[in-house]
């Protein structure tokens, strides 16, 4: 009886470590990575996986081996240990050296990614202001600025911003700036093609930085939106990673990326003119022909 | 060796209950449950149904009949979240009217019950009207896209109902009666649809106005700035794996659902007013007052003309007169010098018209301050509004100059916001349109406008007498 119980954890573990093997060969595995430092932090994760991989198969062949071996048997004494002193002092010593490394590791890519003296001049600026529960971006209509001047705009609106709500546009190669907030609770920003994650602190804007190297999707002006990929794996999205209330669910929106500045200012003109409507515009829609066409 | 308790938490009860075979059972049943509890893993949402057998309720909640909702006696704060019910019986306190539709008698109750449903089916199986009606009323409602066309006509309503039960049930309510779960909690509290009343809207439509089809459509798809309602445009892009179908996306067909929930409130409430006011249900013809609130809704949204036996529908949107407005950014304005003085003096005059009290417009003895200072009243909901602040450049019905227009030309009637009737020229109109569009960005302002509406009052006119 007692072996059943080895038994078991064998199977479940197993199972487990099996399922983790399997998963990258049949999608299971992370989102695409569309970002120029992704790939670092992919290593990173790598890194890190194969360390904690190899302790767990370590410890739970042991742990089940153990149980196997000296289940309870008729006629057979346990023998007090009072553990082993050269034993705990190397397993001590090589965690601590473990964890030295990883701190070593990192912080080269951390430093790229989130110092912010570090963070390159941006091509590109943005808005993201969280709520429950939707991401409100704001777009300057005059995308080139400064970090400089970018930071003051993120505290104080003009006129012409355009304003959008759950999309965040930019275009390939384009260094992003996003100056981050939120109105009420703590959101977190996630963008997880991105390799990107980041908290939004209420009273706080938090610069942060990416840049996408690739495309997945074009401004179709005369339908007035912007082509979506066949591909689900192609539709790339934006999570809050923060439980933050009730509709924490549904705080989604997506990352569009044009395949060249040229298509995304096409895309921010055409809104920021929308936006500036004196005319009842019929809003385009998705669900085929508008009102006056119907009648027998 | 301890003694072993009697009774039946006895050890060796204990040890029974863990048998060979309960565990056998645990060892079994834990990692299955933990293959299923995965399973509902996926990228993309699968939508269930409503229960079958529910019905949408007779409404019990009050009724606030008002045309003329009463200001508070004395400066008055709402009670706060959750105490949605509290708010209106301060209502009736004030002096506005209420109709209890619990005073109703169980067997009308049951009567009623039994008309609302065969009209408007069930939340599983949402319908207006029967599958055969006549052929004004099938037009009206196949254009309002409540309606399909063919043999299933209500297809996008049981598509909606899906969409709605997910993402809008828990605010706005199973009747849309906005007391859902959460519905309370929220300030301001999510829209009760049962009224047919909607802020937000753009129709020429002068009976009772309902909100065109684009007006809810912009709402799901923009949210409400500095309310709990958000965006819903994600909703909008086309199901990959349905995308050459005529399935209308899920925020269209929500659109379609929340008409057919307005609808049946409206018809619920003039029903529950017949019986309030003696009438007995016998003698209350459900389905005529059905096709006088689809009525209402056609007419807000189109002109439908019938020629020839050729029908045509043509769009009922308040579109501004030609060649009222400028529009200071396209750039073939004569010369920016030009174009920089008329927006001033656009914006000087919006600013007079907005800022005198015994004015046109006048619309600074509501909005205060420019809206700074608080001023609650009653709206036709029974609970309170105040008066946007307008210097924080959040305008919830949108800020496209055309949403500020129709929100100035025609007021937002449940609220209480007085359409700006005594502005004829529709120059004027827009010169409001342009100073509240300037008004939260100081910079915009012409100097003397800045300085009346952000600098305190002894210092502005020390500003003033300066310049001179």
């Amino acid at each position: 009886m007692q072996k059943l119980w080895a038994a078991f954890f064998g199977v479940v573990l197993g199972a487990i470590f099996l399922l983790c093997v399997v998963s990258p060969f049949v999608g299971w595995w992370m989102p695409q990575n569309v970002s120029s430092f992704g790939g670092d932090v992919d290593n990173l994760f790598y890194i890190i996986l194969y360390i904690t991989g190899g302790a767990f198969v370590l410890t739970e062949v042991l742990l089940v081996w153990f149980m196997w071996r000296y289940a309870r048997k008729e006629g057979r004494k346990a023998v007090f240990v009072h553990g082993n002193h050269r034993l705990e002092l190397f397993w001590t010593i090589a965690t601590g050296a473990i964890l030295i490394y990883i701190a070593f590791a990192q912080v080269n890519v951390w430093e790229r990614i989130k110092y912010q003296g570090l963070m390159p001049q941006p091509d590109q600026i943005v808005t993201v202001t969280a709520r429950q529960w939707e991401w409100r971006l704001r777009y300057p209509a005059d995308v080139t600025k400064t970090d400089a001047e970018g930071r003051a705009w993120a505290e104080a609106p003009e006129v012409d911003d355009v304003r959008i709500q759950n999309e965040l546009h930019t275009w390939k190669g384009a260094k992003v700036r996003i100056y981050l907030k939120t109105q009420d609770v703590i959101h977190s920003f996630g963008l997880p093609n991105l390799r990107l994650m980041q908290d939004a602190l209420p009273g706080k804007t938090i610069p942060m930085w990416f840049s996408a190297t690739e495309a997945n999707t074009e401004w179709d002006a005369i339908n007035f939106r912007c082509t979506e990929p066949d591909d689900p794996a192609q539709r790339w999205e934006i999570a809050c990673k923060e439980l933050c209330g009730g509709g924490h669910y549904r705080m989604r929106g997506r990352l569009y990326v044009h395949a060249d500045q040229a298509d995304f200012e096409h895309w921010l003109h055409d809104h920021g003119k929308a936006q500036d409507s004196h005319e009842p515009e019929k809003i385009p829609s998705a669900g085929g022909t508008p009102v006056a066409s119907a009648g027998s | 060796m301890p003694t072993a308790i009697p009774g039946p938490l006895s050890l060796a009860a204990l040890e029974r209950l863990f048998s060979c075979h309960v565990r056998w059972v645990l060892a079994v049943a834990v990692p299955l449950f933990g293959v299923l509890w995965m399973s509902g893993c996926s990228n993309t949402i699968e939508y269930a149904r409503y229960p079958e057998g529910l019905v949408y309720p007779v409404r019990t909640d009050p009724i606030v009949p008002t045309d003329a909702p009463p200001l508070p006696a004395e400066s008055f704060y709402p009670p706060g979240p959750g105490r949605l019910d509290e708010e209106i019986a301060q209502f009736a306190k004030a002096g506005g009217v209420t109709l209890d539709p619990g005073k109703i008698s169980a067997e009308d109750r049951k009567e009623l019950q039994k008309a609302l449903d065969a009209l408007f089916g069930s939340p599983r199986v949402p319908q207006v009207g029967a599958l055969a009606e006549s052929d004004e009323l099938v037009t009206q409602l196949t254009a309002l896209k409540i309606r399909d066309e063919g043999d299933a006509p209500f297809k996008t309503l049981a598509q909606g109902s899906k969409v709605y039960r997910y993402h809008c049930v828990h605010c706005h309510g199973l009747t849309g009666d906005g007391r859902g779960p959460t519905g309370p909690w929220v300030v301001p509290h999510p829209r009760d649809y049962r009224s047919g009343l909607f802020k937000f809207i753009s129709t020429k439509y002068e009976g009772a106005p309902k909100p065109r089809r684009d007006d809810l459509l912009r709402v799901l798809r923009n949210g409400i700035e500095n309310t709990s309602m958000p965006s819903f445009a994600l909703l909008d892009v086309p199901d990959p794996e349905n995308k050459d179908s005529n399935r209308p996306t899920d925020l269209e067909a929500v659109v379609s659902y929340v008409m057919h929930l307005s609808i049946r409130g409206t018809v619920e409430i003039r029903i529950l007013q017949a019986l309030d006011s003696g009438t007995s249900l016998k003698d209350v013809n459900v389905h005529d007052i059905m096709t006088q609130v689809v009525g209402e809704w056609a007419n807000s949204s189109f002109v439908i003309q019938s020629a020839g036996g050729k029908t045509t529908v043509a769009d009922n949107v308040l579109a501004p007169a030609e060649g009222s407005y400028f529009d200071f950014k396209v750039s073939d304005y004569k010369n920016a010098k030009a174009r920089d003085a008329a927006r001033e003096q656009s914006i000087r005059h919006g600013f007079e018209l907005f800022s005198d009290p015994s004015g046109a417009a006048s619309c600074i003895s509501c909005h205060k301050d420019y809206g700074r200072q608080v001023n609650f009243r009653y709206d036709k909901w029974g609970t309170m509004v105040r008066p946007m602040n307008l210097t924080t450049g959040v305008y919830r019905g949108g800020r496209r100059p055309i949403d500020l227009f129709w929100r100035i030309k025609e007021g937002i009637a449940p609220s209480g916001m007085a359409a700006a009737s005594t502005l004829t020229n529709e120059k004027d109109v827009w010169d409001v349109v342009n100073f509240v569009h300037c008004l939260p960005y100081p910079a915009m302002l012409p100097d003397d406008v800045r300085n009346k509406v952000y600098l305190p009052p002894d210092e502005a006119g020390k500003a003033e007498t300066a310049e001179k």
